[in-house]
């Protein structure tokens, strides 16, 4: 076991006022915006059932769904490699690079290679690996980890962000505008994302029924990185199997909502193949895609208290929500995941058995996890494993069940305590867990009264039968909804069929564009300055408008005013617009330009994700689902547009 | 004409099955072909036992009164007085004086008499009699072997010490002649335990007189009791004498509780180990609503539910103190339990079956009053515990309660479902963090300042007191509070608007 002492840990990281402060207040900030967002959709309960069992369902042929994903991923022209912990992973991911000689890497934001030390592994072999994701960029280029998984620098202030790229030159000294220091780290990256030659990210989601990783982000980096360099890696871990298309309108409909109070990621993107194998992907240059299935202690955790975070989908939430996280922050448990989804996987995944001590068991996490794990129950679990394994102590003092266990002889004891009042007290006041409790007379012991209930219970004089027995009584039934935590909102109607008027369906489309971002423009308002892919420039043209055609080399893109490009069609409930590619010359051209126009006819327009994926056929070698324009919340939760792709999205909804 | 037979009941605390008892030895006596006789000794109870024992004869018909003695001591004087008193002051030819809680059954009663009738002069029960039995729940197996173990060890004692031949010197059922009870009694010194072998002593050394002429005989000598209640046994068919199934809470004399037995819905309060010992005015609350309320209370005989441990890693404790948790409350039909965290680990823990088990709120807007009687009017603050929140879900009866009580402001803190940092253990192995986050929950609740409020503003001025459903929570946040904060259980402010 490690040396560290979360004990020590967390009373340190406390000692920071103003950043405890901070740091807590901006979780909870969040934990309002999620509320709000969980407010509106009223089938939130029936989701997180169905997304408890559809994960549960897949790890009962976790094997078959996993020779299933590498089936269809293979036969798509993807190669398929297992791995069985970190160093295996690592290797693969080695000779994969080695292979195609690239030295210089861009990593978007994935947990499983933290898990695996997969940039130290890199860095000692020669390989520059740059994480893209501004959070992970910040805490990457300040030697940390992430200390939140969805927002890995929440621990940092402006200031401390400002500081760092001041010393390294990349933004003026003294400033802290998170707009400007993020526009200073997209200028930056877009060099290293010019001159990457591979590309990794995780995955949210693999679909074993087609061979699809799914990956959703909001700044357009994962997006990015596979699209410029000629190789994609893919590394995720065998938790992230899903059956199929169906199941992954659930969780994705959970996902972005519990993490950052979205009604959907910026890009929700997913690959099954590598580029210029698809069918309308003639004259693109050919690449390759690798998926590495990282096993590393998760096929363990099952018939373990460590089993059902198998179905975690990592939205962070529990962290988010934690009353001891939002204190001591990330840094302070020492580990890849911390919080309470730490504290459940660490023991059985990373031998971590102090960290389910760390913990009021306060069920808050139970309550809000959107795939209902019920993990303060877990963490309960392991407490009893790890005493069972000696691998950590209760902390009570010894033979307090066996004194409670006798109840006479307690009851009895403590009357004798009671009569030796300041001897017993004394002695009491030195035994270590009574005199830890006291936090250095931070807090006071009980005063102990003069007698416990049970004597005066002994010799009291019965009640007299009183008026009280004949008032009228009025017994309530609680409804759910009237058990409802508060954090869990009012308990919502049965679940909404979509809006039947087409009208209706444009205003819900209207109200989540414009909530990520994106604006509803007119066709007349198209700039000249702004070029078109080939399939927009035959749509302009109907309408008696003339583009030029806008380049599809990288380097001809970056920096680019404006780009207009064809969306197949809109979600509405979430604001979203289809992009599947095949009519772009590349998928860059979404991202590169400084401005994105996207055309779509009025006609297509679906009410949700399930209608998405419904309509949706086999899945194109690269599609993505394009909610407002690129943004990052990274620096003190401040949304900024422009993260790495387009700064501004526009619609123009054409009949 | 003075009554054939006389039954004596002293009576302490006799609890909620007092009037079920008379009743009993009521129809009993009624149904016997002879004159008979009842005398009840009260000894001092605090209970409102007096209450019962005048209510049951203020209920029975005129002439039947007259057959009735009651006998109030002068407080408590203990049992040998009480017997004493009582086996004095009875008029009847064969006399028998029996414990008030019917621990030997009253069918056993015709041996006795038959007996006393055969020409004894001292008759007493045994439950080392071959042919007795004990009935007893099987729970309580552990229990009455140790019982039984230690009455052996008495038992010896008494044999090696002071009188030798009875194999049950203290069973709560004896018979003795109007001549018999004439010599003896009054030379019985002992006013409390062990009075009976005193009796015995005081009868063995009156044997000589005892054997002659109209021969009253003390019975067990020798073969010792066996003999002659097996003889004159032989006409009742079933064994005697036997002790009745004990119902698991405290026994009368010396638990705190009262048996808790016979038809009517057995319910029990619940008080965990910091209620009982650290927050008992939270108790005492909640059992004098649910007195007033027309309810009997009875304390189970367990000292903790074991949730602690089992929070604290300790699986096995934890499901040990659970087993005797349940052993000790099987017999109830409903356990009130004081505190949600406890109710949420045994629930989760014993699954079903069991008695039911209610949070105090949950019980209270069930059975309680839909408006209490008195009005409060203080603006309390309310903390809802994470157990209530996330576990029992009882919160929403918290809340429901307290809208019960005409002009009491609750005050919910912005952060409604914060943890108060307790968390057992937690709080002393992360003691630092447990009081920080204690100190955040005051001032969310307006007991302290917070890092937020403006010290210059007139904010709303802190509540009155800060109230929950969980002295855990409490324990801990009073422990941090300004020595003038008050904090209360919801049962001692119900109990205030109440009583």
């Amino acid at each position: 076991m490690s040396r560290f002492d979360v004990v020590a840990a967390f009373a340190k990281a406390l000692k920071r006022e103003a950043w405890v402060l901070r740091h807590d207040k901006a979780l909870q900030y969040k934990r309002e915006g999620r509320a709000a967002a969980i407010a509106k959709v009223p089938e939130w309960e029936a989701l997180r059932e169905r997304a408890s069992a559809l994960k549960r369902a897949v790890r009962e042929d976790w094997d078959g769904a996993l020779a299933r994903f590498r089936r269809r991923a293979e036969a798509a022209g993807a190669e398929v490699h297992e791995a069985a912990d970190a160093a295996e992973a690592n290797a693969i991911v080695e000779a994969v690079l080695a292979r195609h000689g690239a030295r210089r890497v861009v990593k978007s934001k994935s947990m499983t290679t933290e898990e695996c030390g997969l940039n130290e592994h890199l860095e000692q072999r020669g390989v520059t690996v740059v994480d893209t994701d501004l959070g992970e960029y910040i805490v990457q280029l300040l030697g940390q980890r992430p200390s939140h998984i969805v927002t890995p620098a929440v621990h940092l202030s402006r200031q401390e962000v400002g500081e760092l790229f001041a010393r390294l030159g990349l933004s003026a000294p003294g400033e802290t505008d998170p707009t400007r220091l993020t526009l200073a780290a997209r200028k930056a990256l877009r060099e290293v994302f010019l001159a990457a030659e591979a590309g990794i990210t995780g995955a949210n989601f693999l679909l074993a029924d087609e061979g699809a990783a799914v990956v959703v982000e909001n700044e357009g980096n994962s997006l990015l990185g596979t699209s410029l360099p000629p190789v994609h890696i893919v590394v995720a871990g065998i938790d992230k199997l899903v059956a199929g298309r169906d199941d992954l309108a659930v969780l994705l409909k959970l996902l972005a909502r519990s993490a950052t109070g979205q009604r959907i990621t910026g890009y929700t993107t997913s690959y099954v193949g590598p580029q210029g194998r698809g069918p309308a992907e003639r004259g693109l240059p050919a690449r390759e895609l690798h998926v590495v299935l990282l096993d590393n202690g998760r096929r363990r955790l099952r018939g373990t208290p460590g089993e059902a975070a198998l179905s975690c989908i990592r939205c962070g939430h529990c962290l988010t929500a934690c009353p001891v996280f939002r204190r001591v922050g990330g840094h302070a448990y020492d580990a890849t995941i911390p919080g309470p989804i730490g504290e459940v996987l660490g023991p059985g995944m990373q031998g971590r058995f102090d960290l389910p001590k760390a913990s009021s068991l306060c069920g808050l996490c139970s309550t809000i996890c959107p795939v209902k794990i019920d993990l303060a129950g877990a963490i309960h679990d392991w407490r009893a494993v790890a005493r069972d394994q000696r691998k950590a102590k209760t902390g009570l003092p010894p033979g307090l069940g066996l004194a409670l266990g006798r109840p006479r002889l307690f009851w009895w004891g403590t009357r004798m305590l009671r009569r030796t009042g300041r001897l017993s007290g004394a002695l009491l006041r030195r035994q270590p867990g009574l005199r830890r409790f006291t936090a250095g007379g931070e807090r006071r012991l009980p005063e102990v009264p003069a007698r416990s209930f049970r004597d005066w219970f002994r010799v009291h004089a019965r009640e007299p039968r009183g008026a009280l027995a004949d008032a009228p009584k009025a017994p309530v039934t609680m409804t759910p909804a009237d058990l409802r935590a508060p954090s869990e909102g009012p308990l919502p109607p049965a679940t909404p069929a979509a809006p039947a008027t087409p009208a209706a369906l444009e205003r819900e489309f209207a109200e989540a564009l414009a909530e990520a971002g994106g604006e509803l423009r007119h066709v007349a308002d198209l700039p000249q300055a702004v070029t078109a892919t080939y399939a927009a420039r035959a749509l302009l043209a109907r309408h008696g408008l003339e583009r030029r055609q806008a380049p599809h080399r990288p380097q001809d893109l970056d920096g680019l005013p404006g780009l207009c490009g064809l969306a197949r069609w809109r979600v509405a409930r979430t604001g979203s617009l289809w992009l599947d590619f095949a009519d772009w010359e590349s998928r860059a051209q979404a991202l590169l330009a400084e401005e994105l126009w996207l055309l779509v006819p009025r006609a297509e327009l679906v009410w949700d994700l399930d209608e998405h994926f419904a309509r949706l056929g086999p899945l194109p070698t690269c599609g993505t689902l394009v909610t407002g324009p690129s943004k990052t919340a990274d620096i003190e939760l401040a949304v900024v547009k422009g993260a790495h792709g387009p700064r501004r999205l526009h619609v123009v909804v054409l009949p | 004409m003075p009554p054939r037979l006389s039954l004596v009941i002293p009576v302490y605390n006799g609890g909620p099955y007092l009037a079920e008892s008379l009743a009993a030895a009521w129809a009993w006596l009624e149904a016997w072909p002879q004159g008979t006789e009842l005398v009840v000794v009260e000894d001092g109870s605090g209970d409102g036992s007096r209450a019962i024992i005048e209510g049951f004869e203020a209920g029975l018909p005129g002439a039947a009164r007259a057959r009735v003695q009651v006998l109030v001591n002068d407080g408590n004087r203990g049992k040998g007085y009480s017997v004493r008193r009582g086996m004095l002051a009875a008029r009847g030819d064969l006399r028998v004086y029996l414990d008030a809680d019917l621990a030997f059954p009253l069918d056993n009663l015709p041996r006795l008499v038959a007996a006393l009738e055969a020409g004894a002069d001292v008759v007493l029960s045994s439950r080392t009699h071959p042919d007795s039995e004990y009935l007893v729940r099987c729970d309580q197996v552990g229990y009455a072997k140790r019982r039984h173990f230690m009455g052996r060890v008495f038992n010896w004692l008494v044999r090696a010490l002071v009188v030798d031949g009875f194999g049950d010197t203290q069973a709560g059922q004896k018979g003795l002649t109007a001549a018999a009870c004439a010599r003896l009694f009054p030379d019985v010194r002992l006013e409390r335990f062990a009075f009976d072998v005193e009796l015995l002593w005081l009868a063995r050394g009156a044997r000589p007189a005892h054997r002659g002429g109209a021969g009253p005989v003390l019975v067990p000598r020798g073969a010792d009791d066996r003999a002659l209640l097996r003889r004159h046994g032989a006409d009742v068919p079933r064994p005697v004498p036997r002790a009745p199934a004990r119902a698991p809470g405290p026994r009368r004399r010396r638990g705190a509780g009262r048996r808790a037995r016979g038809a009517m819905s057995r319910l029990a309060l619940f008080a965990p180990c910091f209620v009982d010992q650290l927050w008992p005015e939270a108790g005492v609350a909640a059992v004098r609503l649910l007195e007033a309320l027309g309810h009997e209370v009875a304390l189970g005989e367990a000292a903790c539910c074991g949730q602690v441990l089992g929070n604290a890693g300790d699986r096995r404790e934890a499901d040990r103190l659970r087993r005797l948790w349940a052993g000790a409350h099987a017999a109830f039909d409903e356990v009130v339990v004081l505190g949600a965290s406890c109710l949420g680990d045994l629930r989760a823990g014993l699954g079903g079956g069991g008695p039911r088990l209610s949070e105090f709120c949950e019980w209270m807007l069930e059975h309680g009053p839909a408006r209490f009687p008195k009005p409060l009017r203080e603006r309390v603050a309310v903390h809802q515990s994470c157990s209530s929140l996330h576990e029992t879900r009882t919160a929403a009866h918290l809340r429901a309660l307290l809208g019960r009580v005409d002009g009491l402001e609750p005050h919910y803190p912005a952060r409604v479902d914060e943890c108060c940092g307790f968390g057992g253990s937690f709080a002393s192995t992360f003691a630092e963090l447990s009081v920080r986050m204690g100190r955040d929950k005051l001032a969310d609740l307006g007991v302290v300042p917070g890092p937020d409020t403006d010290a210059g503003s007139a904010a709303t001025a802190p509540p009155a007191r800060v109230v929950s459903a969980d002295c855990s929570c409490l324990l801990h946040l009073r422990g941090l509070a300004p020595a003038g904060a008050r904090f209360v259980h919801v049962a001692e402010l119900l109990a205030e608007a109440a009583l």
